[in-house]
């Protein structure tokens, strides 16, 4: 075996060195494309999903064609070692050659992004495992098209034909199918729901390509390799062609899919200006008439698109949903280029502030460039949309005020310091949910205004927020952390953190905040069984709530937990068995925050 | 007589077309076995079913006595092989291809093999893509002897050779032959060859095996009767083609033949074309 694996580097290693080489070019030019995506880590799933798939087809065509193109399978034949170790230390040999590149990329990704994105152990397992296993699939089927030989452009001319038909034509589009699933937009984002299906499917398809070209090698004694190895006649090529044709022909017959039809409200009022701003409701919104709404929206955002120095804002339409409770509020885009901001509009207890701050959030999700997605930037983006309407509401500001307060006291019971806090948005957004979530952003651009003052603030925020300035050659490659801007914009993130500590601190309230604690109680066997105390005094409209989580199951949507009890202490309505992974949250309503209110929120891995 | 290969009633198809026929040859130990055929008789499948490269239809086959249905690692590393035409790797040297081959059988002598180089002239610094037929032939046999193996198996691999080249390579065969002692089952469709090398020939027409024994035993069974006017038909007599006939060495010397017929003595190619010969008038 030692002896093929030596002869296979021999033979091929300048071939890898440059197509590592070509790699490592590649693999530079994204990370300069996916500088301003919505995580640099996005590089990576370029890396993989261009280099990655052009390796893993280019390799084991060269290593299958170098062996039986030039009939050396022949002398091998004749050794004493099996077909199948010949395959095998062939197949394995150009793996180790494509993780020979994978691997130390992989690290230098990682190492890159680490002040930009939090690393979490099981969430880059995850990214690893899906590169893995879409480098597997391809890698495997194309060593099985490599094994057809004389065949294999035929193989790759009808898979191409196959996908580009069907790309147009089938009702799921190949992105959705799961080799390309596995390793689509989502890949690389830390916060994005695994798709085990489609990574489960992948593999097996990987595992039943590597069966085809073991199948390929030693049928018939290595007899039908030896016949697919041959030239394929002039004649034979011409009825390839022809064959072509007729399926390319056949295949123009399918009909094309259809593109969904553009988004339209029913009934809405307008607003008259840029953006222009469309509410589905025609009695009162939050106690405003939907008219007055619209135009205030339009002319909010206008004032903020200037002051931010933004290009264009799209359409928004307020699209009623009578199912939602008053406070969830979401966004989403639509075709073409429209921003629905969906919330039970004729709610009486809709909060017209809460609407306004996310249909800003959803306007700078939208024009501002992808970065300001990522985890150590989002709650600049949140706590400027609040500050904003802070800033225009009478009042409001006093109430985020409330809400920040109890929403530090929390994450220091919890023991996460503000530092971390700002850092770790997914984390604290977990443990505080929207509105104390929110509101602790808030306090943090609020500080950020009240010391640097208002200039230097806005300099700031247009730099965080706004369109990037080419005026650093360094912006090309890397965009700053977040901490990085702040420092340059006169105040550190610990400056910031310390900062907070002293205006949360003000109307300091000495007792600890009720508390979530869950422990896990053994029943019979290997299940278990959740127990849940509220520590201190049970705050009023208490909730509780739980949700069973999937293998790496990011970000929880409270409307996919279930109810647990209203007491300030119970067990979960549920047994689980070892190594489930249990949320569960605790929720409180108190008329003085003016909102409903998360007080924790929990992660437990049952023993 | 102790075999180490044996083959027994064996078939072999490819398709329609019936390879080998009811195939029987035994190859005794420590003697150079001359395997002689026309071409396509069935000879290069024979050696690919020894080495195990395909599985005969039906029959036995018999090797250090144990029978194999698939021929195992542990016995090929005990076989020797020469190729028709040997496919080695074009950018390899020749002593970078006994590295290579080296690794795969226990028995691998190092020393043997460099002393092979030396004594069969092969140049050690050219690339195999580089060497010519002959020196390509002389290193598979350099390959083959230098894993020591009990049992070396030659497919005709002189072909392509000019004479010289070609008696050069018969003169180092039969002495690397005597010196290790290695059992040689060496196929070939030229007769004068296996005469100059092989003790015993078995000679395969159409998938069957139609004589086995020593050379001397052939010629001495098969001869020619000059001066016949019809038909020689006694038990025991076989008529080969026209006037030659095949029968026990005995036979001949107790034979009474017609007046005027008289017995001559064949020389191998003789025999051998009169097989052949054979063969064709009955197809046709």
């Amino acid at each position: 075996m030692m002896a093929l694996i030596r002869k296979e580097w021999r033979e091929h290693w300048r071939f890898i060195l440059v197509l590592h080489l070509i790699g490592s070019v590649i693999f530079g030019l994204a990370w300069v494309t996916a500088h301003n995506a919505i995580s640099q880590f996005q590089a990576w799933r370029m890396q993989v999903v261009t280099f990655g798939t052009l390796a893993a087809i280019i390799l084991p065509n060269r290593l299958v064609m170098r062996e039986y193109g030039l009939g050396t399978q022949l002398f091998l034949e004749v050794l004493p070692i099996g077909r199948g170790a010949v395959l095998l230390t062939k197949w394995l040999f150009g793996w180790c050659a494509l993780m020979l590149f994978f691997v130390p990329a992989f690290g230098i990704a990682l190492y890159a992004v680490r002040d930009q994105v939090f690393l979490r152990a099981d969430l880059v397992g995850l990214v690893a495992l899906r590169s893995i296993v879409y480098l597997l699939f391809v890698y495997a089927g194309a060593f099985a098209v490599a094994l057809t030989l004389r065949f294999r452009f035929v193989v790759w001319g009808l898979l191409f034909l196959l996908v580009v038909t069907l790309g147009e034509r089938a009702q799921r589009p190949p992105s959705e199918w799961p080799p390309f699933l596995v390793a689509g937009e989502a890949m690389a984002l830390f916060g994005a729901l695994p798709p085990w299906p489609e990574i489960g499917i992948t593999a097996a398809l990987a595992l039943g390509l590597m069966a085809i070209s073991l199948a390929l090698a030693v049928s018939a004694r290595g007899a039908l390799a030896v016949v697919l190895a041959r030239r394929m006649s002039s004649r034979a090529r011409t009825l390839m062609a022809f064959a072509f044709g007729i399926v390319g022909g056949l295949s123009t017959l399918i009909e094309r899919r259809a593109p969904p039809p553009p988004f339209q409200l029913e009934q809405a009022v307008a607003s008259q200006g840029d953006p222009v701003v469309k509410v589905g409701w025609m009695s009162e919104v939050g106690g405003m008439q939907p008219a007055r709404l619209a135009g205030q929206i339009s002319s909010d955002l206008a004032a903020m698109r200037t002051w931010l120095g933004l290009r264009e804002l799209a359409p928004v339409s307020l699209v009623p949903d009578a199912w939602r409770e008053a406070h969830e509020i979401s966004f989403g885009k639509a075709r073409p280029n429209q921003l629905l901001v969906r919330a039970a509009l004729g709610a009486p207890e809709l909060a017209l502030p809460q609407l306004r701050e996310m249909v800003r959030i959803a306007e700078l999700l939208d024009q501002s460039p992808a970065y300001t997605w990522r985890e150590d930037r989002i709650w600049l983006l949140r706590g400027f949309s609040a500050w904003w309407e802070a800033d225009r509401t009478e009042g409001y500001a006093a109430l985020l005020q409330r809400r920040a307060e109890l929403a530090a006291r929390l994450l220091r019971a919890y023991g996460l310091d503000d530092e971390a806090a700002l850092r770790r948005a997914d984390t604290t957004d977990e443990l505080l949910g929207e509105c104390l979530g929110s509101a602790y952003a808030w306090r943090a651009v609020q500080t950020l205004h009240d010391r640097l003052g208002p200039e230097r603030y806005r300099t700031l925020m247009r730099a965080a927020l706004g369109q990037p300035s080419f005026d650093d050659g360094r912006s090309l490659v890397r965009v700053a952390a977040t901490a990085d801007l702040l420092a340059q914009g006169g105040l550190s993130l610990p400056q910031l953190a310390q900062a907070m500590r002293q205006d949360l601190g003000k109307n300091a309230v000495t007792a600890p905040p009720s508390t979530l604690q869950v422990q896990a109680a053994r029943l019979a066997g290997t299940s278990a069984e959740l127990r849940y105390r509220i520590s201190g005094a049970a705050p009023s409209g208490l909730t509780v709530r739980y949700k069973a989580l999937r293998p790496a199951e990011p970000s929880v949507d409270p409307s996919t937990t279930y109810w647990a009890g209203t007491g300030a202490s119970g067990v979960l309505p549920a047994t689980f068995a070892a190594g489930t992974r249990v949320f569960v949250m605790a929720e409180a309503f108190d008329p003085a925050l003016g909102c409903r209110y998360r007080l924790g929120a929990v992660r437990k891995e049952l023993p | 007589m102790n075999c180490l290969l044996r083959l027994e009633r064996i078939t072999h198809r490819f398709g329609k077309v019936l390879a080998l026929n009811d195939l029987d040859l035994a190859v005794p130990e420590g003697e150079i076995y001359g395997f002689l055929g026309r071409n396509g008789a069935g000879k290069t499948t024979t050696l690919r079913l020894l080495m195990g490269l395909s599985p005969p239809d039906a029959g036995r086959i018999e090797l250090f006595g144990e029978q194999v249905k698939s021929v195992p690692v542990r016995l090929k590393q005990k076989i020797g092989f020469v190729p028709q035409e040997p496919h080695f790797y074009p950018w390899m040297t020749a002593p970078q291809l006994g590295r290579f081959v080296g690794d795969f059988y226990p028995t691998w002598d190092a020393a043997e093999f460099e002393r092979l180089l030396r004594r069969l002239d092969i140049p050690t610094d050219r690339k195999a893509s580089a060497m010519s037929g002959g020196t390509r032939t002389k290193l598979s046999l350099a390959l083959a002897f230098a894993s020591r193996p009990p049992l070396l198996l030659l497919d005709e691999p002189t072909t392509g050779l000019d004479p010289v080249a070609r008696r050069e390579f018969n003169d180092q065969l039969i002495e690397l032959q005597r010196e290790q002692g290695t059992t040689v089952m060496f196929s070939s469709h030229l007769v004068g060859e296996v005469e100059q090398v092989a003790q015993r020939v078995g000679i395969i027409q159409a998938g069957s095996t139609r004589f086995e024994g020593t050379v001397r035993s052939l010629r001495a069974q098969v001869r020619r009767i000059a001066g016949l006017v019809q038909p020689f038909e006694q038990p025991g007599w076989q008529q080969v083609r026209g006037d030659v006939y095949r029968a026990d060495a005995a036979a001949w010397e107790g034979a009474s033949l017609p007046p005027g017929a008289a017995v001559q003595d064949l020389s191998l190619e003789d025999i051998f074309l009169a097989f052949a010969r054979t063969d064709e008038l009955r197809a046709a």
